[in-house]
């Protein structure tokens, strides 16, 4: 059966031209679906770029580092295999791909003043077989 | 004014979804905003919670309290505190652009 190489990629930007108080969490998804296949994952990695910064304030308040990513796979019904970056090995192979959903997510943050500010880019790909 | 990128890169089928609140919280209170579609790819189709991006923003607009004017300005993509290539204020941390 024909092997169908596929990729994922999702980049999220945020800049805030003013002091707020609140920043929300970043939540970006991308979704594609697959033909039933059998899917391995090859690779799966996050990068992050700038972070959550406050007025003033010399060292950035941002906590994370790298924002975090999942590849959640659907199989059908209820049933879902995730999968978490980083990783370059292949995955276990699982049976009746039907769709994978790319999540990326970032902190958010609160302070009592407006002090936040926020520059940052977070991206993340997957590629992955089908047979 | 918070500005957003939102890239996806796939097949042809792949679409992407980022939830957004419409509402900035500042030590004054949540203060109401709109979101503005800037630009988009030539092959993309964009919507606002399903609605068409000027239809939303412009419905949005009167509902936080802009004028018809700005409301059908803003509706258009007319912003003018955050042009897409636009850098940050000087004084804020800013990103390099690709």
């Amino acid at each position: 059966m024909a092997t169908t190489e596929l990729m994922l990629q999702l980049e999220v930007e945020q800049q805030l031209s003013t002091d707020v108080s609140s920043i929300n969490e970043i939540l970006a998804e991308a979704v594609m679906f697959l033909n039933d296949g059998t899917v391995t994952v090859t690779e799966i990695a996050v990068q992050k770029l700038g972070g959550v910064f406050g007025n003033n304030i010399a060292i950035p308040i941002d906590d994370s580092p790298t924002g975090y990513v999942t590849l959640r796979l659907f199989t059908g019904g209820e049933n879902e295999v995730d999968f978490f970056a980083p990783s370059s090995v292949p995955s276990p192979p699982v049976q009746f791909g039907q769709a994978v959903l790319l999540e990326l997510r970032d902190a958010g943050f609160t302070a009592p003043q407006n002090v936040l500010q926020v520059a940052r880019r977070l991206g993340a790909h997957v590629y992955f077989q089908e047979t | 004014m918070l500005r957003e990128t939102l890239r996806v890169f796939g097949s042809q089928t792949v679409s992407a979804r980022r939830p957004i609140e419409l509402e900035l919280t500042t030590s004054n209170g949540k203060m109401p905003v709109s979101p503005v579609l800037v630009f988009r790819g030539e092959q993309q189709t964009v919507t606002f919670d399903g609605k068409e991006p000027a239809a939303f923003t412009r419905h949005r607009c009167k509902e936080i309290g802009c004028t018809d004017k700005e409301a059908e300005a803003v509706a258009r993509g007319e912003i003018h505190h955050l042009p897409r290539d636009a850098p940050t204020r000087s004084s804020f941390a800013s990103l390099a652009r690709p």
